[in-house]
Order: C-alpha cells, then structure tokens, then sequence
C-alpha cells in the first residue's frame, strides 16, 4: 500500500506540473499582455506601467513562470488586476460555500445514482428499468442552469416555500468555524442559522446533485449489470447464499470499485456544474468569482482561479485513487 | 489495397442485420426513439429559415409577450419571439457540435492509434497531457480556452467549436489507445508483423479496422454532451456573437425574468436542449447495445447465452500463473490434518439403503432464443451413490455443463427446466427454498476458472465465514473462520494465508481454495465442472488425486464433468456419454472403456490422442443444432451404422452387453418395437420407477 | 505418423544461448525485476523434421517460439534461419525471409483479424510479399491454398467473415494464411489446444498430410505429451526458460531421463482402463515465477531425486549427450544425476 501510495504520488507531480504550466500559456502568455487584455483603453499608459510592474508583468516570461509554478504550490495565486486584492483572499473566503454546495450535491447524486442504477440492473429490461434508464438520461441532458431557473419558478416565485439565491438571510449567518455554515451553525447550536443555511442550500444542492446522479445511473447501471453476470456471483448464487446477500454484498460491491474511481472524474464535472449552479443561484462560491472575474476579462484573477481549481482536482483524483485503492485490494497489489 | 468487393459488402450488411436482430427489443426501441428525436431536430435545423416564423436578430415583438397566438412561444425581454429563437438554436447547435466533435475526431483518433500502437515515450508524454485535460473540468477548459482564444478569433462558430473540441480531444484518445493497446496484443495482428507487413500497414488494416468500430458510439455520446457544453458556454456569454439564437445564451438571459414569473423564456429553450440531448445519447446507447456484443442484453438473444451450454477448456496463457509456488510438505500434511479436523477416514454410509445421494430424473432443459428454442438437455436420468463418482463425458455444446447447474438449480433465467433433482431422498425441485439451503451445504460445485470464481474484493477467509454463517446461522465468526483454516490446511493450502486475497494465489491453490469453499460443510454431492482443465497437467494430477481423496474420506458422490476422457479412466467409478444433450451410454468405466457399444462412443474414444495412438480418427461431421427438430437419434447423421429407423425413431437406454446401457438401435432392446419406444413425456416420467433405473444404482 | 517424414539432417534453424528477458516494475520504487522467460537455450531444428517444445506454463516454450520467428526480440544469443543470423536484421531486412517462416497460432478465433474476409486475409501475405501481381490474383491463389486445407470449395467463403466460421474452420484458414507464401518453417503454438476434441485429430492429420507435401519443417508447441508423441520426431522438454531433456520423441516419452520429463509423463491420465486406479506419483508444488528462479538446477526444489550438487548452492547443469546416435537421434539431458559434475564444473 505504501509503495502504491508512493507510486501514485511520483505520477502526480508531472501532472501537476503541467496542468500548471497549460495555465500559464493559456492564461498569461496567449492573451499578450493580461493589463491591457483586461483594462482595454480604459486605462492611461502610466496606470498601465504601474499596474503591469506592480504585478511583476515587466518580467521576462521564464521568470514570471518560475513565481507562479513557485507561488502556486506556495499558495500564493497572484493578485486581481481590477480590484486589486490578493486572489488567495477570495478563494479563503469563497471556497467554503463551494465545498459545502458539491459535498451536499455529491450525497444527493450518490443516492439517486447508486439506488436508480442499482434497481434498473437488478430488473433490467422490466419497466421499472427502462424508466430508470430514461430518468438518467433526462437528467444528465437537463442543463444545471435550467433546471435551477425551473425550480427557482416553482418553489420560490409560485410556492414561495425556498429563497432564490444567497447562502442564508441577513442576521442568520453562524459564526465562521469552517465556513461550512450548515456545520457552523451545527456546532454553535445556532438552530436558525441551520434552518436558514438549509433552506438555502436544499436548491442548488438538489440541482446540481440530480443532474451528476444522471450521468451516475448509467454508470452504475452499466457495473451491476456486468457484476450481476460475472463469475464469482455466480459461484456466490452457487454457494446457497441468499439472493439479497448475492445482490448486495457480491454484486453491488464489485460494482461500486470503478464507479469510485470514475466518481473521482465526476467530481471534476461536479467543479464544472458549481460553476453554472452559482451563477444560477447566486451562491457566493468561487464559481460565482470565477463567473465574475470572467465577466471583467481580468486575466490574472481567472488565472489564480484556475490554478487553484487545477490544484484541487489533483488533489481530489489523488484522493479518490488511494480510496479506490483501499477498497480493491488487486490494485494496490499490481 | 483495392476498394472491397459487392460482396463484402453486402455481408457487412448481413452482419449488421444480424447484430440488429439480436438486440433486445428494449435496446432497438431505444434506438429508434433518440434515432427519431435526433432526425427531427436536425431537420429542423436544416430548414430553420423556413420554420421560424421570425428572424433570429428580429428583435421587434413586444416584450415578456405571454404565449399567444402571434407569438406561440411568448417573447422575451430583449423583444425576441421565443419560438423563433428555439428553431434557430436548433441551427447553431448543430453546427458548432457537428464541427467540434468532427475536429476532435480527426485529432483524437490518429494520435491514439499511433501513441497506443507504438507505445514509448510519444506514448507516456502524450498520455499524460491527455490524461490532465481529462482530469481537468471540462467545462472550465472550455471556458479557459474561449476565454484565450477571445482575443484572437472572434466569437462565432469557429471560437465556440475550437473551445469545445478541446474538451473531446483526449476522450477520443484514450478511448481509442486503450482499445488500440487491447488490439495490438491480438494474435492476428503478431500474424500480420510476421507476414512482413509494414507498420502503417498493420495500424491500418489490423489495428484501426477494428479500433474504430467503437467510434460512432463516443462520437453520439460526445456529440450529446457538446450539446450541453455548448449551452453552458452560452450561458455564461461565451461562443457566439450577440444576437445569434443560442439555447444556453437565452437562458442566461431568462434568468431576470424569474421574479417576473415569466417560464416561458427559459422553459423552452432548455426543453429544446433536454430534447436533443436524450435523443443523442438514445441513439448512443442503442448504437452501443448493437455494435458491443458483450454489453448486449442478455434477457433475449441467443448468441449470449449458447456459450454459457459448455465453456470448453483451454490451458492457460503461458506466463499466465502467478504468484509464489506452494511451499514444500504441504503434500505431506494433507493426510494428517484431515484426520485432525476429524473427517471420517472411513466412508459414511448412506442414509437409507437404496436411495441414491443424487438423483437425476428426467431432467430437461431449453433455453430461449432469438432462434427458437434450444433444447440443451432432453430427458436425463442418472444415479449417484454416496462415494461413488461419475463422469460425464462429450463435446462442447453437448450440454454436460447445462446438466451440471441444473442439478444445483443455478440456470440461468433464459432457461427453462423439466425433471426432478432428489437429493438423499428429497425433489429439491419441489422446494425453491430447499434447494438453496442444499447449494453449498449439502450439495456444491466447483468450477472451470477458480482465477474468476472467487470474490476479488473478499479475504479467502471471508468467503468461508460468510458460507458457513449462511448454512449454520448462529456459528460465530471465529469458530466459522478456525473451520475455514482447517479445511484450507485439509487441502493443502497454508492456512496463515487465510487472510490474503484470491489474486494472490496461483492457480492451481487457487483450485484448491475453491474445493474447499466446496467440501467445508461436507456436501453429500459434489459436481466438478472441468475442474482441472485451466491448469498444467503436474497440478491436474494434484488436484484428481485431492478430489479421489476426498471423496473416499467424505463418501462424496462426485459427478465429474470433463472433455477428457482420459481424466475419467483415471478417477471415475462410473461413465455417462453425452450427444446432443442426451446421455447416449452409461456404465463402469472399465466396460465402457474396454468395450464402447453406442458408435458414438466408440468414435469418441478413437478419436482421443494418447500417449499409444498411431493414427487417431476424428469424429466425422458435426453436432446436430439443437434449436431444430431432432428426429430420430441425433447422431444418425455422423454415424457410420446408421439405418434407416435410425432416422426415424429416437433410440432410448437399453442393456448393452453386461453392464451398461446404450441408447442405439444397433441392440435389440432398442427395437422399434420396443414397449420403451413409447417417447412421450408421460412416458419418460413413470420410467423413473421402472427396474432399469435401479439397475444403473448397482 | 512419426518418423515417416523425411529429414535431411541439416539445421534450418539454429538457436545459441538464446535468452529472452522481459523487464517489469512492481511499482513505484518497487524493486525492478526481470522475467527470464527464455533463459540460455541452444538447439538445432533440421529441415524437414518436426521439433516439439513441451513444457509446463512459463517454461518459456512460446516465447522461444516467437523468438525464432523474430516476433519478439531476443537479449542475447543469435538466431540463424537458414544459415542467416536474424538477431541483427531490421524489419525491412526480415521481410524477404518472413514469407519462408511463419506462426500457426492456439486460438483461432483471435489468430484472424475480425474485419478482414477470409479471402482478403489469406491473399493480403501475397500482397505483401510481392508474390502475387494484384488483388485479385492473389484472391485466385489464396483460393487455391484454402482448397487444399480442406476449404473446399473455397468461393463461397472468401468473402465471409472469421466470426461466420467454427473452430475448426478457422484453424484451417489460419494454416493456409501461413501456407499460402510457400515457408520452409512453421511455429506452431498449440494449433489444437483450443479445438473439440473430436476435430484435433482432423487438424493434426491435416498438418502432418501438408508436411509430407510441401516438405516443412514444424516446430510444435504444446503441452500435451500425446500431440507431441503423434507428431514429433524430436521433443525438447522445457522448464523455466531451458531446455532440459531433448532427443528423439520415441525415446524421450517412452524413456524419460530427466526428473521432470518422467513427472511430466507420469501425469498425463491414461485411457487404458485397465490404468484405472494406478498409483502414480504426483510431483508437488508449482513452476515458480520466472523472476525468481532457484540457483543451482533450477528443478531442484521440486525434484524428488535432487542430491547435494543440484541444490540452492550447487552447479547449474548443462545439456550433455546421454546416448549418441547419427543427427537427430541423440539423446541429450540437463541432469547431474545423468552427467554428473566434474570438478573443473566448480570453478
């Protein structure tokens, strides 16, 4: 297991690497000069100078690369040219409404993935399966924002039963802990900041969570079907145990080995999803920066965003392959 | 090489008729329903200025219009009719997918043939600058990239299908290399570098030909999910020009008029998109269900589950064994530790003189398919007494596998089955309930493939506490586990490595691990599907002697399935030949052996290779298909001696020669007019308590 | 059949301390470890003769094989097919001698490409090799080459595809593919293994029928003593990667020298009923991994006559003749029990 660990750890620094340096060109090399990409004529030449020299955008290129890759595995990802303020800031104070909206979208997407995809192989070519399969096609080909728009319709505007957009109500807000406000308000017994927190959250969460569980039905649909006929439940059916046991403990186990490792890839598609959840529902996360920061062209913040963004998926696909690890012994093995 | 020729063609055709047929009728319906959706749209899209009833820029309708006549879908705040907007998205849709998926193609497929095909340090750099924009959120790519590219080229079709194929371009590669690689190591392709062909020859026509066989199902899936891209680009104001009609740009635009309680302005668009989504990836999965054969429904065809009628064995791979070799002495212990687990060294006796501890009576069995049915097994009846075993003899597809899991009631749910199975006295048939507390108990099976057959994810102890806690609830984990060791230690495998994975075992301890899971709960009946016919003939040996050895100390009845006959002398008290899902002679090994009455038997035993053949004979023709009718005796057509009635009239067991019985009309029990010929199933069934039956009991 | 073929005695193929090595990593950091599939082999095949390897998995026989054929590449040791080193030769220089060596392989259903018609597999070596002017010549004397394998008449299938076809069918198609450019040797890697036993002896005739008539040579690989005996002049009895006892197959399988091969021999269930129930001593254990073989005879840790100069320590033995007749009649065997070492071995 440690030599995996190690083996795996060896196969990411490359990746990182890359990932960081495909930013830099695309971000800081490709548009020119990222002031005046993002200023336009809007800005003096001197304003420029100060700017571009403040930013350390004088330097020769090589250089320039040098501190980011330096800065951004020291968790320093430049600053925002139109406001200024050091992009590791906004990413402290956004990143936690982005965890707690994919975390809570993710267990909505396990849930209808796991239970529709699991049921529809289990009765596969019954109704109930092709009603599943439909389901899952229909949500993975619902677009984020559409439906977030649809059920802002219904369960706002004309039930008025949840808020719009934001992560809370004025005054409702816990105490910063994690910045996970549903965890806050949990831990400082805060029970209508929780109310409040929940309320607002159940929207995007559900949004976001349905449409991944799309894309999870067919997958998890597809494994089952291949455990359901593999040759070790079989010997399992054989061995007189009980179907339920056969079904659950066999079948949907050995199922579930590549579906983690693929839920590792979602998660990036998660990412993406939150980016378009935010914007629908203005949910102050770094999508919603990012969504911002895209809309002023401000070259360096979206540079520092993605970088970030780079970071954290190769960190979330490390994770996800030690678990995958962890739960099928063959791959540590090999 | 030169274009193909009509026929080739129309075989291809023929192919693909038949792939379609076989499909289940869930999967074609499918298929047909995204195919329609898919057409529809792109028919709208091909005729958008004659559809709209507006223009895409006309933006001089009066606005947030609810639906009406004059504007069917309403209008929107920016003055644009709803309607108008839909039909012409439909247009861009189209062009910008079309184009990035087709970019993608062109850049993906070349580069993971040639990466996968050559391997080496193209392959490792370009695999890992694949492998990080597919670990990279794609939307988020493409928005980086429109976001770079807006500098350059302006926004339109081009920008928008330049951004988007930078998401598919490694989904294409990997796809393609992982196949490719998969492909390279095929024998066929060794056979084309060793007829001298060049490289670009061999990726061409041996590698791509059926590499890109799994290309138009990506292509749908791809094209499906650039759909929602594309609207995702839109959405947050990248891709297209102000003005053009996008389905994701109106949206975005729609999401100010939520508090006005306008749904018009988003519904339709997105309905729009939903639709041409679900019918791409319709038309995905349908493709997929009828180009990949091995994803294919298994509930209805008939090529999925004629295989399942008798795996024929072949050795294994060479190299293919893995994992350390068994420590010296373990041969040594086996005798030791079974009498310190207390087997019984001498046989125990069966409970009641006469019944046999298995009993196979009349058994049938038919699987569906698309051909009709398939009869794999007619009319089976068989014998086996505590101790004693069995071998059952024939060539793939004569239904000796079929047999042996219709004897532990594990068909699969394509087939159907007649007859009695009575254990120790008692028709599990009967009883659902029974029979599955008898599987593994007091009756068990141990398989071809042991490299496949364990749980990869379970701890070979883990497989036995979980059996034995299924059949002896109240057992605890320990005491299940201290039963497992023993048993493991009784057949000679370590039992310190109780705790490890089944991966980590060879294969031929892994065999062993298998036939103690069968024998831990000492079964009374033991069915051995060609338990040895993965393995080399050193381990083989070990494992025949395991198996005599333990059916001597645990008066197992065994039933051996096997292809070799020679494993059968060696090992069996007893023959049954199988033909065409009939057993056509039974008797003691020695007789039957010495002097083979059924022609086909006799043709089966010169036709075997032994160490002493000079000039073996192979059975001429081949096995009649049993989806057809059988008249007469299904080896008439093969057989050198066959008669006219041989024809005609279905030959049943009879006495031939001392001991054992034939199913031939070359004896005269087996006369037409024998009171036997009455071959009717009523007939069949009262047989069973008929004096010939407990003949074969000795 | 055996020893009704003609032989000449001259060595088509001649093979010196051949090894074939396969690196592999077991992990990051893992210790690297070298698989030795083939592990020092010397041997001759003589023309017209038909050679057998037999061995156990991972005895390296198929990889000795492939390395004849130049389909895999060897570490050491040289290669010559008539009477040309091949270990040197770049693939532009192999392709003038590929059309006179060629494989039959075990699985024939994967031996032919799925996309291809059986007319356009048997006719693309032509094509390849220049030895035919076009298409649909070649088609012609692919044609002709599948009639004589028993594809007769061989219209109705050139435009089939494999997946149409049995087993048995497709063994055959795979032999005229192989035929069809006229080889002086063929490899043959278990051709029945995969084959009902009711149509082995069909494709065994077959081939021993085509040797006789285009006077091939046949190196045959497998693990069945019985196709090797049936076939074979000569047999080379393989473990882990050597050569242990080689000689004349009616001597080699009646009277096994080598441990190994007598073990080999011992287990291979008889028919006979009258063998029912014999006594017949098992070997122990397994083929150990490749990448791990014991020192001294690397036999010794299963071998039930092992003695002090086999052991862990002891000397690796070396082919030596144990009874010399004219070419192809010697006997010649790996063991210390057989040629016991000398004392120069030591050094």
């Amino acid at each position: 297991m440690r030599r995996y660990l190690l083996t795996r750890l060896a196969l990411t620094a490359p990746l990182l690497l890359l990932l960081l340096t495909a930013t830099f060109l695309l971000l800081r090399v490709a548009p020119g000069d990222p002031v005046t990409a993002t200023l336009g004529d809007r800005a003096s030449d001197a304003r420029v100078e100060e700017l571009r020299h403040s930013l350390g955008l004088d330097e020769p290129l090589w250089r320039q690369y040098g501190a980011y890759v330096g800065g951004a595995l020291h968790g320093d990802f430049g600053r925002a040219i139109t406001t200024g303020t050091p992009v590791w800031e906004t990413i402290k104070g956004k990143f936690p409404a982005t965890l707690e909206l994919t975390l809570t979208a993710m267990l909505v997407a396990v849930t209808v993935g796991i239970g529709v995809g699991a049921a529809s192989a289990r009765y596969r070519d019954t109704p109930l399966d092709v009603a599943g399969r439909v389901l899952g096609i229909v949500l993975y080909a619902a677009p984020i924002f559409w439906l977030g728009i649809l059920f802002q319709l219904l369960f706002s505007v004309h039930l008025h039963w949840l808020p719009t957009s934001g992560r809370t109500e004025a005054f409702a807000e816990p105490r910063h802990l994690t910045g996970l406000y549903t965890v806050d308000a949990t831990l400082t017994g805060n029970l209508h900041g929780l109310w409040e927190a929940l309320r607002h959250l159940a929207l995007p969460a559900v949004t976001l969570g349905l449409v991944i569980g799309g894309v999870l039905v067919r997958l998890v649909r597809v494994n089952m079907l291949q455990a359901l006929r593999s040759d070790h439940v079989d010997a399992a059916r054989t061995r007189g145990l009980p179907e339920r046991r056969v079904v659950l403990r066999h079948a949907l186990r050995s199922a579930l080995v590549p579906v983690v490792a693929v839920v590792g890839l979602q998660f990036a598609l998660l990412l993406s999803g939150a980016v378009l959840t935010e914007a629908t529902f203005s949910w102050p996360g770094l999508g919603l920066s990012l969504y911002n920061f895209l809309g002023n062209r401000d070259y360096t913040a979206v540079q520092g965003l993605v970088t970030f963004y780079a970071l954290f998926v190769v960190a979330v696909s490390l994770l996800i392959d030690v678990v995958s690890a962890w739960v099928d012994p063959r791959i540590r093995y090999s | 090489m030169s274009g193909r020729s009509a026929g080739s063609g129309s075989r291809r055709r023929a192919r693909l008729t038949a792939r379609w047929r076989q499909a289940g009728r869930t999967s074609r319906r499918l298929l047909i329903a995204g195919a329609v959706i898919t057409v529809g749209f792109a028919l709208v899209a091909l005729l958008a200025p004659l559809l709209a009833p507006y223009g895409q820029a006309a933006h001089d309708a009066p606005q947030l219009a609810h639906p009406g006549a004059a504007h069917l879908f309403g209008t929107t705040n920016l003055r644009f009719d709803v309607l108008s907007r839909v039909i012409f998205g439909a247009r861009l849709a189209f062009e910008v997918v079309l184009a990035s998926t087709a970019f993608a193609l062109v850049l993906g497929v070349p580069l993971g043939l040639v990466s996968g095909y050559s391997g080496g340090r193209l392959d490792r750099v370009l695999v890992l600058v694949m492998d990080a924009l597919y670990a990279f959120p794609s939307l988020l790519l493409a928005i980086v990239a429109a976001f770079a590219l807006q500098r350059w080229v302006g926004p339109g079709v081009p920008a928008a299908a330049l951004s988007i194929s930078v998401i598919y371009i490694p989904q294409y590669f990997r796809v393609v290399r992982n196949h490719t690689l998969a492909v390279r190591e095929e024998p066929f392709v060794d056979a084309a570098r060793a007829m001298g062909a060049p490289r670009r020859v061999i990726i061409v026509r041996y590698v791509a030909a059926n590499v890109l066989q799994s290309v138009p199902v990506i292509f749908t899936i791809n094209a499906a999910d650039a759909v929602l891209t594309l609207a995702a680009l839109g959405f947050l104001g990248y891709g297209v020009p102000l003005r053009t009609a996008e389905w994701g740009f109106d949206i975005g635009n729609a999401i100010s008029d939520v508090g006005t309680g306008a749904w018009w302005t988003s519904l339709f668009p997105g309905l729009a998109i939903v639709g041409l989504v679900t019918g791409m990836s319709l038309l995905g999965e349908g493709v997929n269900d009828v180009l990949n054969p091995r994803l294919r429904a298994a509930g209805m065809t008939s090529d999925v589950t004629l295989p399942l009628l008798d795996p024929e064995g072949a050795p294994p791979p060479e190299g293919s064994e893995d994992g350390p070799p068994a420590p010296e002495g373990v041969e040594r212990e086996l005798s030791r530790s079974i009498r310190a687990i207390g087997f019984d060294p001498a046989p125990p006796e069966p409970p009641a003189e006469g019944v046999p501890a298995l009993l196979v009576g009349d058994v049938s069995v038919t699987y569906r398919s698309a051909r009709g049915p398939v009869r794999a097994v007619e009319g089976v009846t068989l014998a086996v007494g505590a101790g004693e075993s069995v071998g059952l003899v024939g060539e793939s597809g004569c239904g000796k596998s079929t047999l042996g899991r219709a004897v532990l009631g594990v068909l699969p749910a394509v087939a159907e089955r007649s007859g009695r199975v009575v254990l120790d006295g008692v028709d599990l048939t009967a009883d659902a309930e029974a029979w599955r507390r008898a599987r593994g108990d007091r009756l068990s099976l141990v398989f071809q493939d042991p490299a496949t057959r364990l749980d990869p994810l379970q701890r070979v102890e883990s497989h036995f506490v979980e059996l034995i806690r299924a059949h002896r609830p109240g057992t605890s984990k320990a005491a299940a586990a201290r039963q497992g060791r023993e048993t493991l230690a009784a057949v000679g495998v370590p039992p310190d490595r109780a705790r490890q994975y089944p991966h980590e075992f060879s294969g031929g301890m892994r065999q062993r691990i298998m036939i103690a899971l069968a024998v831990v709960l000492e079964p009374r009946v033991l069915v051995a599907d060609e338990p040895t016919t993965s393995l080399d003939v050193l381990v083989e040996a070990q494992i025949l002697d395991l198996l005599t050895d333990l059916r001597r100390r645990l008066g197992l009845a065994v039933v051996l399935i096997t292809h070799n006959l020679g494993i059968v002398a060696e090992t069996c008290d007893r023959v049954a030949v199988m033909y065409a899902g009939r057993i056509v002679e039974e008797g003691p090994v020695a007789a039957v052996f010495a002097a083979p009455r059924h022609p086909y038997t006799q043709a089966l035993l010169g036709a075997v290779i032994t160490l002493e053949t000079q000039a073996p004979a192979a059975v001429p023709g081949s096995p009649p298909d049993l989806a057809g009718p059988l008249p007469g005796c299904p080896f008439a057509p093969r057989c050198p001696l066959a008669m006219t009635t041989c024809h005609d009239v279905v030959p049943v067991l009879t006495p031939a020669g001392s001991a054992h019985t034939a199913a031939c009309h070359l004896y005269p029990g087996a006369d037409p007019a024998h009171p036997a010929q009455a071959w009717e199933p009523a007939g069949r069934r009262l047989r069973l308590a008929e004096p010939p039956l407990a003949g074969t009991l000795r | 059949m055996s020893g009704t073929t003609r032989r000449n005695g001259s060595p088509l193929v001649a093979i010196s301390d051949l090894e074939v090595h396969f690196p592999i990593r077991r992990g990051f950091g893992g210790r690297k470890a070298v698989v030795r599939a083939v592990d020092g082999v010397s041997l001759e095949v003589l023309a017209g003769e038909t050679l057998g390897l037999v061995g156990e998995s991972g005895s390296g026989k198929t990889t000795l094989g492939r390395a004849m054929l130049r389909l895999v590449e060897p570490t050491a040791g040289r290669v010559e097919f008539e009477g040309r080193d091949i270990t040197g030769l770049d693939e532009k220089q192999l392709r003038p001698l590929r059309r006179r060596m060629q494989p039959v392989f075990q699985d024939p259903h994967a031996a032919l490409n799925p996309a291809m018609t059986i007319g356009d597999a048997v006719a693309h070596p032509l094509l390849i090799q220049r030895l035919a002017p076009d298409r649909a010549a070649a088609r012609a004397q692919a044609a002709a080459m599948l009639e004589r394998v028993g594809i007769a008449p061989a219209g109705p299938f050139l435009d089939r595809y494999p997946e149409d076809l049995s087993g048995g069918q497709k063994q055959r198609i795979v032999l005229a593919r192989a035929l069809v450019t006229g080889p002086s040797l063929v490899v043959a890697d278990e051709p029945v293994a995969m084959l009902d036993m009711s149509v082995r002896a069909l494709v065994l005739d077959l081939m021993a029928g085509l040797q006789r008539e285009l006077g091939l040579t046949y190196v045959l690989i497998t693990h069945d003593l019985a196709t090797a005996r049936l076939l074979c002049d000569r047999v080379a009895v393989m473990y882990l990667g050597r050569v242990v006892e080689i000689g004349p197959a009616d001597r080699v399988l009646t009277e096994p020298r080598h441990p190994y091969t007598r073990a080999l021999l011992d287990a291979v269930p008889r028919v006979d009923p009258a063998a029912a129930g014999r006594a017949r001593p098992v070997l122990p254990g397994e083929v150990p991994d490749a990448t791990r073989i014991p020192g001294g005879c690397r036999f010794h840790p299963r071998c039930p006559e092992a003695f002090a100069p086999c052991g862990p320590d002891g000397i690796d033995p070396a082919l030596g003749t144990v009874t010399a007749a004219g070419p192809g009649r010697t006997v010649e065997v790996a063991c210390h029990l057989w040629n016991p070492p000398t004392p120069s071995d030591r050094s």
